[in-house]
């Protein structure tokens, strides 16, 4: 492999070592660094100490004041900027929304009147079950101005992965789309949050997007409240956004701290390529990290236009996303993997289109094999009209990169940066650490590894580091996943090196597929593991003691949501660990047994 | 491409090649002349609809304030004018929030300039032969400023002007109905 240069960024690219010299610098002084980024933002009280606290526990902008809603909408409006288009969504029947900074300034004031009347407080949590959408971008906005930390529902969980993320935040209130479409059907969402709502022992106020219920109120309720005088700040490391990430055992909460998270969103967005007046392009869900941090919160606070597409990508072919690319002359454009591939898969050639507004493609969520980025850089990564170096239509020439990110971190943490320094791209990597992320690959005792397998680790931490104890991997913060740096410093990411299956992007917790089967007495002695898989990277199989594949099916379709059906059942018992038993299956699974 | 615009509780569509049609609680049609409309307006750009329109003049039509403007070429430049005076007319139109903006069949003029004040969300860009050049209409958005664009006519032109324009505004193509 070699490092690819796009023309777009010949007149502009540093070397690796270059780089890789001022990243040093950048974690030498991280504290300086990210001070110094922490400006950008503005603070309603400057904080005491950059960190405080030690290593892992450690606690960022300790005593600063932030007002997280003057930082992602507020600052737009005091520089005149509110009539800018601020996030529009296209709707999978043709209809396009289009709201502006002044708009969703409007709505999210009025909705942050209602919360306030029904009681919610400063460190409260509201929590959102909603497709990429106005509605759902407002009912945040509105959280934000009262002082509320916000937890938004991938809406492809089950009612019982709901209920376990609704009974730990305890939600003030929740705002909800009772259904969604999807290749021309509705898909319920109303009946998973009813039953998820109904063994609460304290019921949050409801709020529903289309659809009715005698136990929610129409969402126009929400937004029909007086204008919200002031936003109220947060305390830095108090709670601004939550999510659930997916580990052997269990899905942990994790909690990203007001500060650290604005001043991370902030800059890494800017650095990988956002500015004012980007169209931002992004298929990821809003109930996973890179949703929010990037595609909704970084996008508006840079003074992008965030760009929604809700519906099905193969409706009506799947040269749908190329037409949103084109037909609102998106300049970035952030998906996944699997996405890709299944793009790939579906449309070889990509013709007809004018691509020339994008700047850049970003993916994340999961490894972006070599293939697939020569397909992709060449495909959607070229251009109509002429550029030195290219042949238009047929080879790249701008950015293509893969990222790589955890919910846990907050945001992307590798990358090749647009709008810092440039470095080469290296095809199959997730590129070089971002400045002020000590990444690593270490062995057992935590000595550097170059160009060999090893644990991927971080080694200071971060300013979003989330309030929860996070895995340790000796004195670091282990991320669980397996990779090899080369001697320059790039990032491969192999795969999990515990028993987390990785599917679509999406981090599941077999510990949780297995609970629920038990629990719903569907199959005794159930082990949930990952099967290598060409297209999702891998998919969930589970080998059963007892119990009816269908019945396994159903009920993990309805406990933990679709995305964790299983592809393979096998009905076998697996003595010991089960730790253990997950490593043998998935093994097995990779060596064609 | 997306068949309707939904913006500060308006729909806007595209009504065959020319057509514009504005919808809140009634529907205002711009160069169409079909169902589904309370109330139309002609620029001239397809039709000789708009002879005899006074200027400029303001117009209460339901629910939406329009407010006429000249649309013409300049004649005292020395070139044949492609447009005379009389011709053809833009609009400016409010409802609720909203601004929408046409230019009729014009050249650039100083009237633009004016229109500028009045913080226009979306800028209806007629494009091709008998319209703006995707380099004027870049022009007619440098000066207008509109929140959002929404090129009609030439769909070549509409490609050029979308790379021209997009730095300075948010360009969208709504595919024509009907």
């Amino acid at each position: 492999m070699s490092y690819v240069v796009p023309p777009l960024m010949k007149y502009n690219v540093v070397s690796p070592q270059e780089y890789m010299k001022y990243h040093a610098e950048s974690v030498r002084e991280i504290e300086k660094f990210w001070a110094a980024q922490a400006l950008q933002l503005k603070w309603t009280r400057r904080w005491s100490q950059t960190r405080g606290g030690e290593g892992f526990h450690a606690r960022w902008f300790t005593e600063g004041l932030i007002d997280a809603y003057y930082n992602v909408i507020g600052r737009h409006l005091s520089l005149g900027l509110g009539d800018r288009p601020a996030v529009i969504v296209e709707w999978e029947d043709g209809t396009a929304q289009v709201a502006t900074f002044l708009d969703l300034d409007r709505a999210s004031r009025r909705a942050a009147s209602v919360m306030q009347e029904l009681g919610v407080r400063p460190g409260d949590w509201v929590a959102i079950l909603a497709p990429q959408s106005l509605e759902a971008t407002v009912a945040l906005l509105g959280a934000f101005r009262v002082g509320a930390a916000v937890e938004t529902l991938f809406t492809g969980w089950g009612w019982w992965e709901l209920h376990k993320r609704l009974r730990r935040r305890q939600p003030k209130l929740v705002v909800a789309f009772a259904e969604m479409q999807r290749r021309g059907k509705k898909i319920d969402l109303l009946s998973p949050l009813l039953r998820a709502l109904e063994k609460l022992d304290e019921r949050p106020e409801l709020f529903l997007v289309g659809g009715s219920h005698s136990l929610g109120r129409p969402f126009e309720d929400l937004v029909s409240g007086s204008l919200h005088e002031s936003s109220l700040p947060f305390p830095a490391d108090g709670p601004l956004v939550g999510f659930h990430a997916g580990y052997e055992d269990d899905f942990r909460p994790i909690t990203h701290p007001a500060g650290g998270y604005l001043v991370q969103v902030n800059a890494v967005s800017r650095w990988v390529g956002m500015r004012p007046r980007d169209t931002v392009f992004c298929t990821v869900s809003l109930g996973w990290i890179t949703g929010v941090s990037h595609c909704l919160l970084g996008a508006l606070m840079v003074g992008s236009t965030a760009l929604f597409y809700n519906g099905s990508p193969d409706q009506p072919s799947w040269e749908r996303w190329l037409e949103v690319l084109d037909n609102y002359a998106a300049t970035l454009f952030i998906t996944t993997s699997t996405a890709l591939r299944l793009l790939k898969k579906n449309l070889e050639r990509v013709k007809g289109y004018n691509l020339d507004a994008l700047k850049a493609v970003i993916v994340t969520g999961e490894p972006l094999e070599e293939s697939l980025w020569r397909w992709l850089y060449a495909e959607v990564g070229t251009g109509s009209s002429p550029m030195i170096d290219s042949v238009p239509g047929r080879t790249g020439r701008i950015p293509v990169f893969n990222t790589y990110i955890q919910t846990e971190l907050g945001t992307f943490v590798t990358g090749n940066l647009l709008n810092l320094a440039f470095a080469p791209i290296l095809p199959g990597a997730a590129g070089l650490p971002i400045w002020g992320f000590d990444l690593d690959v270490v062995e057992e005792g935590g000595r550097s590894l170059r160009g060999k397998r090893g644990r991927l680790v971080v080694k200071k931490p971060w300013p979003s580091l989330p309030l929860e104890p996070l895995p340790m991997w000796g004195e670091y913060y282990d991320a669980g996943d397996e990779a090899v740096m080369n001697e320059d410093g790039y990032l491969t990411v192999l795969g999990r090196a515990d028993g987390v299956i990785k599917t679509s992007g999406f981090r599941l917790s077999p510990g949780a597929i297995e609970d629920a089967l038990e629990s719903a007495g569907r199959a005794r002695g159930a082990i949930a593991f990952g099967l290598p898989d060409s297209t999702r990277f891998e998919l969930v199989g589970v080998a059963i003691e007892d119990g009816e594949p269908e019945e396994v099916r159903r009920a993990v379709r309805e406990l933990v949501g679709p995305i964790a059906e299983p592809s393979y059942i096998s009905r076998e018992t697996v003595e010991g660990d089960k730790r253990w038993g997950r490593r043998l299956l998935r093994e097995r699974a990779a060596a064609g047994r | 491409m997306p068949r309707a615009m939904l913006v500060k509780g308006y729909e806007l569509e595209r009504v065959g090649e020319v057509g514009v049609r504005l919808k809140g609680k009634e529907a205002l049609c711009i160069d169409f002349d079909g169902r589904g409309c309370d109330h139309h307006i002609f620029t001239g750009l397809h039709s000789s609809g708009a002879k005899g329109v006074r200027l400029p003049q303001e117009l209460r039509l339901g629910e939406f304030s329009v407010k006429t403007l000249s649309a013409y070429s300049r004649e005292d430049l020395g070139v044949e004018p492609r447009y005379k005076r009389g011709e053809s007319v833009g609009y400016v139109v409010r409802a609720g929030d909203l601004t929408l903006y046409h230019p009729g069949a014009s050249e650039l003029v100083e009237e633009m300039i004016e229109v500028r004040s009045y913080n226009v969300t979306v800028m209806i860009v007629p494009l091709g032969e008998k319209a703006l050049t995707p380099e004027e209409a870049f022009e007619a958005v440098k000066t207008v400023r509109p929140a959002v664009v929404v090129p009609i006519m030439g769909r070549e032109e509409a490609q050029k002007f979308k790379l021209l324009a997009y730095p300075y505004t948010q360009v969208i193509f709504l595919h024509p109905q009907g």
